[in-house]
């Protein structure tokens, strides 16, 4: 009996083996090829193109004779088939923009920069010479006083440079966190000077005091209008002026600007 | 002698310093300025390029996903609209500085994140082939050095020993190290050791505080890329795109996962031109993902991995707006495997045009030598001739 199950082994199983592996074949093929029949030869030739790796879409190029644009015969060479991997870019369409006009105009007329503001309602100084103030921003606190409370410290100091190109800063916010970062005067900041002595614009603004280790927050962008309870800066007389702005409810700020000068830049 | 010996305490603050001062940028890496700057914006998960630029002239499009197809898309052209979420994108294709690639992949179809991941970082034929990546070899043949905005050094900005990486942490106590410490220990090394250290010694002398949101480090690289000395390539990872479910809420296709995470791309791309200002003439920024997503909605009003996705790209190089593709159709027998949608053109075309305007690089040496593919088409002309 060993004797039987070794022949059995070594004779029969072999050759099981290849019966159903050749069985199995020709049970495949033709479901690959029926899966592919209806398939353009378009994609066919994208599936080369796209997965030279696999023998069936090769096979099936190779049989509607398709060249592909890579030849779709299998070299069997490995750079060779990682170059059928590769979409050829051929074809390519420039599909351009037909923006619905009415859209468009809305698109072009929203803001790119978050301190984009439209000076043209507003009549906009013209200075024979620069002015150059010192200045203090303070917060005014409506929580508990109706016509505000001017709190006696500083959120922000330094000097501001009023040209009639527009307002320049060199000063630092006293805020905390981000407001730390010199940038946000520099470059987040599009004011000028009305005809009347008043600052108008958008600016980064940092309402809130950030302590050491706080999670930082971003300055709101708000927009510097003329406001009522304001004292104008002379524009042909420049000394003070002590301009206010809205920020939000509960609380507002004045800028005081002091030593003001004409000067030559 | 004594002094040598550093207090616990301060020992300590080192030890956060390094890690804190590790992400702090290093202003004037770049040796000579190239006629632009490249910023790549990874987008992890795999995003859906069919519901981020809708092909809604295909009728198969409807058919096939109106589920979570977004219903306040901005029609683009007659073919192509564009996802709600994308705002401040819709002003710059207005303006001409933004366009979409469509169709378009690495050639890479396995659909692993890991692998793809791998693919579109280090632009190579295969995953994990390569040790730098595709912009980090080009930074490499154009002399100038790129800064990662992460906490590691991505495998895309590899190749370049300049190569800086940023990332903002509030330690408390680790801004501001001090520096006789730092100083101190750098005596104690020598060789690469004490450049390291050096190197700590120089970062702990700059408190830069941005907020960690891609947005926020977006605007800080924009400002950055924009000074005459600095770098000429950012890199910024977005992840989450990976929507299998709840890509969209129900009842409302323009919001949900993917609705929120474009509003991130949107952001990002917002404070690159808030922080790139004049710069953003000769700016490039594009997008990367691994792979797209089934054409076919899964059951959970979600997407599953696919093959082709969409590129987009910005920047005030760019010579106009529009949809650049070779449409491939969404119809089961288009389809790539029955599933995806098929990718037509291939993105490291797009990545090398991208290198080519903005690095000044040839597009030959580009093809050979940074994705090692010689013969790669060259898509230039189409994206700004």
């Amino acid at each position: 009996m060993p004797q039987l199950s070794f022949i059995y082994y070594y004779c029969r199983v072999p050759a099981m083996l290849s019966v159903s592996i050749l069985v199995a074949s020709l049970l495949a093929m033709p479901v690959l090829a029926a899966e592919m029949s209806g398939w353009s030869d378009k994609s066919v030739c994208r599936l080369v193109t796209a997965t030279a790796d696999n023998a069936a879409y090769v096979a099936e190029a190779t049989r509607r004779k398709l060249d592909c644009g890579t030849g779709a015969k299998s070299s069997g060479d490995e750079q060779q088939s990682e170059k059928k991997l590769l979409p050829k870019n051929q074809g390519i369409v420039f599909y351009p923009l037909k923006l619905d006009p009415q859209i468009k105009q809305q698109l072009l007329a929203s803001p790119i920069n978050k301190t984009e503001f439209d000076f043209s309602p507003y009549q906009l100084a013209t200075l024979a010479q620069p002015i150059q103030c010192q200045f203090n921003l303070r917060r005014v606190n409506y929580d508990n006083h109706v016509d505000g409370k001017v709190e006696n410290w500083n959120m922000a100091k330094g000097s501001m440079f009023l040209t009639n190109a527009g307002v320049k800063i060199e000063g630092r916010w006293r805020m905390g966190g981000l407001s730390k970062d010199s940038s946000y005067l520099k470059h987040e900041v599009n004011l000028k000077l009305t005809k009347a002595g008043h600052l108008i614009g958008k600016m980064a603004y940092f309402h809130l005091n950030i302590s050491n280790g706080e999670a930082l927050k971003k300055p709101l962008y708000i927009e510097l209008k003329p406001h009522k309870r304001s004292k104008p800066l002379d524009i042909n007389n420049p000394q003070t002026a002590e301009l206010w702005t809205d920020v939000e409810d509960w609380a507002g700020g004045v800028w005081k600007f002091t030593r003001c000068k004409e000067y030559t830049p | 002698m004594s002094k040598l010996i550093p207090g616990r305490r301060n020992l300590l603050k080192a030890g956060a310093a390094s890690l804190f001062l590790a992400g702090v940028p290093i202003a004037g890496l770049a040796k000579g300025k190239p006629p632009g700057s490249i910023s790549v914006i990874i987008l992890e998960g795999g995003m859906d390029g069919l519901a981020t630029i809708p092909p809604v002239g295909d009728p198969d499009l409807m058919r096939m996903r109106k589920a979570i197809s977004p219903e306040g898309y901005l029609p683009l052209n007659d073919f192509f609209g564009l996802h709600p979420s994308l705002k401040f994108y819709a002003q710059l294709m207005a303006r001409g500085h933004a366009s979409a690639v469509h169709a378009t992949a690495f050639p890479y179809t396995k659909r692993s994140h890991f692998e793809g991941q791998n693919m579109i970082e280090g632009g190579g034929l295969s995953p994990f082939s390569e040790k730098t990546g595709w912009l980090g070899r080009a930074l490499d043949l154009a002399d100038v050095a790129g800064r990662s905005l992460s906490l590691d050094m991505p495998l895309i900005l590899r190749g370049h020993h300049e190569n800086d990486n940023f990332y903002p942490a509030s330690i408390r106590g680790s801004s501001r190290p001090k520096a006789d410490l730092v100083n101190m220990i750098a005596m104690g090394h020598k060789m690469e050791a004490a450049q390291i250290f050096t190197k700590v010694a120089r970062k702990s002398e700059e408190n830069v505080r941005v907020p960690r949101d891609p947005a926020s480090l977006a605007t800080y690289a924009g400002r950055a890329m924009a000074q005459a000395d600095g770098p000429v390539a950012s890199v910024i990872r977005v992840n989450n795109f990976d929507t299998h479910a709840n890509q969209v809420e129900e009842g409302d296709t323009d919001a949900g996962r993917l609705a929120k995470q474009l509003s991130v791309v949107d952001d990002v791309i917002a404070g690159y031109r808030r922080g790139l200002g004049k710069a953003w003439d000769d700016a490039i920024i594009l997008t990367l993902t691994e792979f797209g997503r089934t054409v076919a909605v899964n059951g959970t009003l979600g997407t599953d991995h696919g093959y082709a996705s969409v590129g987009l790209l910005a920047g005030g190089a760019l010579s106009g707006s529009g949809i650049i593709a070779d449409w491939p159709g969404l119809s089961k027998k288009d389809q790539f495997e029955k599933r995806d949608l098929m990718a037509t053109i291939d993105y490291r075309s797009v990545c090398a045009a991208c290198l080519e305007k903005s690095l000044g690089l040839d597009h030959d040496l580009i093809a050979s030598q940074v994705f090692h593919q010689p013969d790669l088409p060259r898509v230039f002309e189409h994206l700004f001739a």
